[in-house]
């Protein structure tokens, strides 16, 4: 091993290391600490032990938005995993043409940001001006008001979540299909049909990242914010049915200055991402076979 | 057999029923919003609609450059995501490097807490760097932007990885028997070695760099440090739903919230053009191999 061993460590490790320590170790304490006083400017500051978790459990808001990203997560998710498997399986079908051409198309929402790709489908869901309704209208059913309806606002969440994150599952899932011998493949389609072969082969062996991109959604619906922000009016524009847990977070925090409440919402947050990640490893076993 | 053919066929052409069902879900959002871009604003309200204007205008686009913020904000995404990306592969190539060739107490535990750093919600850490850079005077500043990318776990995670796979311990050792220093070791002999895997990780970070959006709400203050998705997110707001034809400033905001959108993801258009396959490599990044 090299000499001056702890002289050249530190000067490989200190810069990372002080960023690491300054902006997560040091800030997480100090969100937890903020987290039981009642920070807020103009106010002296007081620990109020655990007032603010109190507050939380009776906020209506917040369960609101817990309400809002569970349906995201168990309506949503799915379907977009879904068709994301579906997707990535044709193109890696020996019997598709274009696969290129409907990759490269299907990694276009992928580019833009969050805001640029609600911004894209704000005229879609327009009323009087919107895609969606001139169809609807044009083989005589009536339009909509997409964005001012529950229904139709978590409907229109949905559709701009589905469409910019399918393309992102399907690239990780065809990754992992190439991953899958080919030798595997043919000597199952000796003596079993198509679909035997995804059931049996391909899903299996795709399942680590499947639930990879799972869990990566439970933690990214738990956080939606930019989406129900700029296409439903701050997340209002259909009563609450889109305003969601980061938003309320927001408009604490950043709004209404109680960083101390915030902080304690955004802790409520971590822990439900931890435990829903835990919950939902050990329900598929995870833990048990010990990988 | 010819039953089963025939099956097959129906099947393939489900298949292809699918695919193109999904392109057309894709592509009618940014096709639409083309169309839009080059109509003038009485043609978006009009009752008789088309995708071909009937009459095409660039003044949106001519809006957007010359009388709005657009390219200012531009500029700033660019410099955010530029400078998160230089400051990340130094940093974490550095640390990287550490973690893969050295031994030190508690490495493992610290690589450990560094990893499970990925589960918690930005949101948490948000409050205190707010109160953090304005103590520092850092609020709307680029710094802000840039600094905590810096800290982020899956690029030491990434380039540890990645240094230990690409780089022969049995390398560095000659070296060093040459009289090499531990640094004239890192950037004369690892670092040419791991270039492919610093720049996978620079269009990473530039990506998220350029598309962050919450944070940068937060920490940028005024509309002259604004990046591109926190200047454009404004726009529906002030221009607000409503389903008569606006006019005046509102007109003009309309203008750019249809054209903005489009031009914002030129740079990233181009960066995957360029690196098609590191881009895409780079959205697999951290995911379960096989």
């Amino acid at each position: 091993m090299p000499k001056n061993e702890t002289k050249n460590l530190l000067f490989f490790l200190l810069p990372y290391l002080i960023l690491f320590l300054l902006l997560f170790a040091f800030a997480l304490s100090y969100s937890l600490i903020l987290s039981f006083t009642n920070m807020s400017p103009g106010r002296p500051l007081e620990f109020t032990g655990a007032t603010n978790y109190a507050r939380l459990f009776g906020d209506p808001l917040v369960w609101n938005g817990f309400k809002v990203v569970s349906t995201v997560l168990f309506i949503q998710v799915p379907i977009m995993t879904g068709l994301a498997l579906i997707l990535a399986i044709l193109l890696s079908s020996p019997l598709i043409r274009g696969k290129t051409i409907f990759r490269t198309i299907f990694i276009i929402p992928v580019m833009t940001s969050l805001v640029a790709a609600t911004l894209m489908w704000y005229p879609m869901f327009g009323e009087n001006y919107g895609v969606i309704n001139l169809v609807l209208t044009g083989i005589g059913l009536p339009g909509f008001k997409w964005l001012l309806d529950p229904t139709l606002a978590l409907v229109s969440i949905f559709t701009v979540i589905t469409w910019r994150w399918t393309g992102y599952n399907m690239i990780m899932f065809l990754a992992g299909l190439q991953a899958i011998p080919r030798e595997l493949y043919d000597a199952a389609a000796l003596d079993a049909g198509r679909l035997q072969t995804v059931r049996h082969i391909t899903l299996p062996l795709l399942k680590p990242i499947i639930i990879f991109s799972v869990v990566f959604s439970i933690i990214g619906s738990l956080q939606l914010f930019a989406e129900p922000y700029v296409l439903t009016g701050q997340g209002t524009s259909a009563g609450f049915a889109t305003y969601t847990v980061a938003i309320r977070l927001y408009n604490i925090g950043f709004i209404q200055g109680q960083f101390g409440y915030a902080s304690a919402i955004g802790w409520f947050m971590a822990l439900v991402a931890v435990c829903g990640t835990f919950f939902f490893l050990k329900r598929l076993g995870f833990f048990a076979r010990g990988e | 057999m010819k039953h089963v053919d025939l099956h097959k066929n129906i099947g393939l052409l489900l298949c292809y029923l699918f695919l193109i069902g999904f392109v057309i879900y894709t592509l009618t959002p940014v096709i639409w919003l083309g169309s839009l871009s080059i109509k003038p604003i009485s043609e978006f309200f009009q009752t008789s609609k088309s995708f071909i204007p009937l009459n095409p205008t660039l003044e949106h686009y001519y809006n957007l450059f010359f009388k709005s913020d657009f390219l200012r904000w531009m500029l700033n995404s660019l410099i955010v995501a530029g400078g998160s990306a230089a400051l990340t592969i130094v940093v974490a190539s550095m640390a990287g490097y550490a973690f893969a060739f050295y031994k030190f107490r508690g490495k493992e535990t610290l690589f450990m807490i560094a990893l499970s750093s990925v589960m918690v919600p930005a949101y948490v850490l948000i409050i205190p760097w707010f109160l953090m850079f304005r103590t520092l005077g850092l609020i709307n500043t680029y710094l802000a932007l840039i600094l905590p990318w810096g800290a982020s776990m899956f690029s030491l995670f990434f380039m540890r990885v990645y240094i230990r796979s690409s780089v022969h311990p049995e390398i560095l050792e000659a070296a060093r028997v040459d009289g090499a220093s531990e640094r004239s070791v890192f950037f004369r002999i690892v670092m040419p070695i791991i270039v492919p895997g610093i720049a996978t990780l620079a269009i990473v970070v530039f990506t998220m760099a350029f598309n962050d959006y919450f944070w940068p709400m937060i920490a940028m203050r005024s509309p002259d440090m604004y990046t591109l998705p926190v200047g454009m997110a404004q726009w529906p707001i002030s221009a607000g739903g409503g389903s008569m034809g606006p006019t005046g400033a509102a007109a003009i905001r309309w203008g750019l919230a249809v054209t903005g959108p489009l031009v914002s993801i030129i740079p990233m258009l181009i960066l995957f053009i360029l690196f098609r396959d590191k881009f895409t490599k780079g959205l697999t990044l951290g995911a379960p191999k096989g």
